[in-house]
């Protein structure tokens, strides 16, 4: 990792087409502004985080009990298509 | 670029093998895990299994617009083409179930959907632009 001390209104070029430039800091918060073409996402880490550990949390879990889940979501009043594959909004 | 209406998923073909999804990158941390099939369960509408075809690892899906009232995902125009989608074309949107603690427990991941082509079966798992109006866990029953 390269780790590079950055004051307010400095920047760095990360590539040839992203730019992260420092907007403000406030006690521990830092703004960021980030120029980059809109081919590249740009997340928040603990987005990525958050998806990864579900993903893993949520393989392969439980399926035998899904028709007791489903049961209890009609209860609940979830409305299901009467055609099979008609989907809203 | 919100979703307004959503495709069905698609349906297995003639001979009855299941619709073929292709994830770009996979599930990560699994992103090897790219080739699945994808089946309606039958005995548990609405839930569809996404089964790797050559791992052993299965997810459990649903169509989140079912559960979620006015679930607006806003979807980057860089996810959109990346499975190939038109500006108006529809996309099938798909969110993992988690029910590792249990029925009562079970949720489901809003931010992070998978975005799939219906006409192709080419998917990604993003993270959507508005990811802070919900929830990577949201539950499915009330308590």
């Amino acid at each position: 990792m390269l780790v590079l001390t950055r004051k307010a209104d400095e920047f760095l070029l990360i590539g040839e087409e992203v730019e992260v430039r420092v907007l403000r800091i406030e006690g521990d918060h830092v703004k960021l502004g980030i120029v980059a073409p809109r081919r590249i996402g740009i997340v928040r880490g603990e987005l990525i985080e958050d998806i990864r550990s579900e993903n893993v949390s949520a393989a392969a879990g439980a399926v035998h009990e899904l028709a007791g889940l489903s049961a209890k979501l009609r209860q609940s009043g979830l409305k299901l298509p009467t055609k099979p594959g008609t989907q809203g909004p | 670029m919100a979703t307004d209406s959503q495709a069905q998923p698609p349906a297995p073909t003639p001979d009855t093998s299941p619709a073929r999804i292709h994830l770009l990158g996979g599930l990560p941390p699994f992103n090897d895990a790219c080739d699945f099939t994808l089946l309606i369960c039958v005995e548990a509408p609405p839930f569809l299994t996404l089964q790797c075809v050559d791992k052993k690892l299965a997810w459990t899906l649903v169509n989140p617009f079912l559960i979620v009232e006015n679930y607006a995902p806003h979807f980057s125009e860089a996810d959109w083409q990346a499975v190939g989608l038109a500006p108006q074309d529809k996309p099938l949107v798909l969110a993992i179930v988690n029910l590792r603690e249990g029925v009562q427990r079970a949720t489901i991941n809003l931010i992070g959907p998978l975005l799939i082509n219906p006409a192709t079966g080419r998917g990604k798992q993003v993270v959507i632009e508005n990811a802070s109006a919900y929830s990577p866990r949201h539950r499915l029953l009330q308590d």
